[in-house]
């Protein structure tokens, strides 16, 4: 799957700036975040204090899972509410066309 | 524009998602509950649960003073804890003695390089024989502090023979100040071997006031950077600057020195918020370095976020400075950003930051109950200073070279 296009489509192929667009956006971001939060990755961002999940400063595979977790997880607090705000928002005030 | 409305209206808001009653982590009396929860973290550790120990080991993959340090927050911590609530001293003085009595042990046996890095090696320490403030001053304090708790034959001498040992060099420095590596002088180093030794005195009776004013007042006119007024981080032991004031040296130094100059630690630590404290859509963390002095980043420092230049060493101190300090503003911003950025994993009655490591968890854990013992040692300085007391007998230690 890419995940790059099903991130920049939508869900339910709604446009990007609908109210459905938005929430599908939402709801994808908390997706990615909970897939590398059940998949342990939480205990891999101690990379953010200089420390190796594995012991060894050189193993950039888990470097790399404790960054993503860390992007994932930032995008669900800061970008998923702001999506679903603006969803809520359009469905209340926009005119239909 | 939904987008932007959207923005406004939830930036301003998700700090209060994170945002902690002062009671979860900073009590007057008895044992926070966050606090409850890192010591047991911290405890299975030294229990030597399985793969606890690991934690250990991953640190000192990167650093082996961490792994020293961890051990010395966390026997600190036990202290005050102990203080706190006297009756959990039956538990906590075994662990404290176990860590105590390990680590000495392994400087001992490995040297004293062990828990230090390994440019330790690469040139001679200028006062021979080889002895590091940064191993005597944090063991000092962990026995120290430990015999706050109840009295122990075998540390006061050891207490003893590594004050005079700190005492008798810093004698010899032309800055008061004794080397942690080869002709470097740590500022977070020192400042421990001050507060050991002033918890020394309190112990045995001793009198060294004469000396920490003499400290401070040299540190006035030597080790203060002119644009800020914060002590400078790392110097040679002729006094040349090596390393500006650094966030992940000031707060703790700030805290230690309360008990040696308690003006001089209050405007330290008030110039270090004012260069050094980020406040950001409710959350607090720190820089490591002051706009107007840069530096370059090192271990110390840990890494530095990109943008919001984070450093997550300044960061962890900064609890410790705000908590000495008494700054419950800052404190609360703090522990808001460690809810959001530091990962916390609950397991029953245990909590650790997987974004930290048992270093970082034991100076937060520190930051949540320190106050009894510099308390303790505190209300019992009032008394004049005199001639500091002649090394001699059994403590006489072996004569302390000075190499140009």
């Amino acid at each position: 799957m890419n995940i790059w296009k099903t991130l920049t489509s939508s869900l339910s192929g709604a446009p990007v700036c609908s109210p459905r667009g938005f929430f599908d956006r939402a709801v994808m971001l908390l997706i990615l975040f909970a897939l590398c939060h059940f998949a342990g990755l939480r205990e891999y961002t101690c990379v953010i204090s200089g420390t190796s999940p594995t012991g060894d400063p050189a193993d950039i595979a888990a470097n790399i899972l404790g960054l993503a977790y860390f992007a994932t997880y930032a995008l669900a607090l800061l970008l998923a509410p702001v999506f679903l705000i603006a969803s809520i928002l359009l469905r209340l005030f926009a005119r239909p066309s | 524009m939904a987008l932007l409305a959207g923005a406004v209206i939830w930036l301003p808001l998700f700090h209060l998602l994170f945002v902690e009653n002062p009671e979860v982590y900073r009590t007057e009396a008895g044992i926070p509950p966050k606090a409850k929860a890192l010591a047991a973290s911290h405890i299975a550790i030294w229990a030597d649960e399985a793969g606890s120990r690991a934690e250990i080991e991953k640190m000192r993959g990167r650093n082996a003073e961490w792994d020293f340090m961890a051990r010395s927050f966390f026997v600190w911590s036990l202290a005050n804890m102990a203080l706190r609530e006297p009756g959990s001293a039956s538990a906590t003085l075994p662990i404290m003695d176990r860590i105590i009595d390990e680590t000495v042990r392994l400087e001992r046996d490995r040297g004293p390089f062990f828990f230090l890095m390994p440019y330790a090696g690469s040139a001679p320490f200028r006062m021979q024989p080889v002895r590091s403030i940064f191993l005597d001053g944090e063991i000092a304090l962990m026995m120290g502090l430990r015999r706050l708790v109840s009295e122990h034959a075998g540390y006061r001498a050891q207490l003893r023979e590594r004050v005079d040992t700190m005492v008798e060099r810093m004698e010899k420095s032309p800055i008061l100040c004794v080397e942690s590596y080869p002709n470097e002088c740590w500022l977070f180093c020192n400042s421990i071997g001050l507060a050991a030794i002033r918890v020394s005195d309190h112990l045995d009776g001793t009198d060294h006031g004469d000396l920490f004013r003499r400290w401070v007042e040299t540190a006035k006119k030597k080790l203060i950077e002119p644009k800020t007024g914060l002590l400078l981080s790392a110097f040679t032991l002729d006094g040349d600057v090596m390393d500006g004031p650094e966030g992940s040296s000031i707060w703790l130094a700030a805290h230690c020195l309360s008990l040696i100059d308690p003006a001089f630690a209050a405007d330290q630590y008030l110039r270090a918020r004012q260069y050094l404290r980020v406040r950001l859509a409710g959350f607090d963390y720190a820089w490591e370095w002051p706009r107007e002095c840069p530096g370059s980043g090192d271990v110390d420092s840990g890494p530095i976020i990109p943008l919001l230049d984070l450093s997550a060493g300044s960061t962890g101190l900064a609890f410790v400075g705000a908590a000495t300090f008494g700054d419950g503003e800052f404190l609360q911003g703090l522990h808001a950003a460690l809810e959001l950025g530091g990962f916390p994993i609950r397991n029953r009655d245990r909590l650790k930051y997987a974004g930290s490591n048992a270093v970082g968890d034991a100076v937060l854990l520190y930051s949540m109950v320190l106050g009894p013992a510099w308390d303790v040692v505190a209300s019992s300085l009032s008394r004049s200073s005199s001639a500091l007391p002649a090394a001699s007998g059994s403590h006489r230690l072996l004569p302390v070279e000075v190499q140009p």
